[in-house]
């Protein structure tokens, strides 16, 4: 399944095949939460409302290690104060560049999670793994 | 009394992976880039 944008792919290809050189991810990783699901051209409808940051809040992850990382730190939670029910159904992964480039996607189980007003969404620490293979 | 505990509803495990998928058998190719023939034909 892919999870990787297209055109990361796509640079990590070039930069490992001598054809051009990597364009670093820049500044600190950003996690979005999506109410539509990402594929590996198009980002997902950024989720809004009160209670959640556009352009996403910051996370952190670990060193690879046998082709595989995961989120560190401690658990990421947003707080639904919109008035209204989240539908939540994916997240991305964003640098943060002056423009800042989307690098990683994917779905949650279970998609769409609801979050009624009030109440709490988190990413726990470990729960998103990244590999590649 | 203590107040309610908001309501945390948590993500559950995410696994994004991806793979530069290959065939599990490696294939010969030619020095001209074709495909060498299999040796029982």
């Amino acid at each position: 399944m892919a999870a990787i944008v297209q055109a990361q792919a796509n640079k990590i290809l070039d930069a490992t095949l001598g054809t051009a050189a990597l364009t670093a991810f820049s500044g600190a990783a950003k996690v979005r939460l999506t109410t539509t699901a990402p594929t590996a051209t198009a980002a997902g409808t950024e989720l809004t409302g009160t209670g959640y940051t556009t352009g996403g809040s910051t996370i952190t992850f670990s060193a690879a290690a046998s082709g595989s990382t995961s989120n560190s730190g401690s658990a990421i939670q947003w707080t639904n104060s919109s008035g209204g029910a989240w539908s939540i159904v994916g997240l991305e992964i964003w640098d943060s560049a002056g423009t800042p480039v989307r690098w990683w996607y994917g779905t949650f189980t279970g998609q769409p999670i609801s979050v009624p007003n009030g109440a709490i969404f988190q990413i726990s620490a470990g729960a998103i793994t990244v590999s590649l293979s | 009394m203590a107040p309610d505990e908001p309501l945390i509803i948590d993500s559950g495990p995410v696994t994004l992976a991806a793979t530069f998928e290959h065939d599990d058998e490696d294939q010969e190719v030619t020095e001209d880039g074709s495909d060498r023939p299999g040796t029982g034909q």
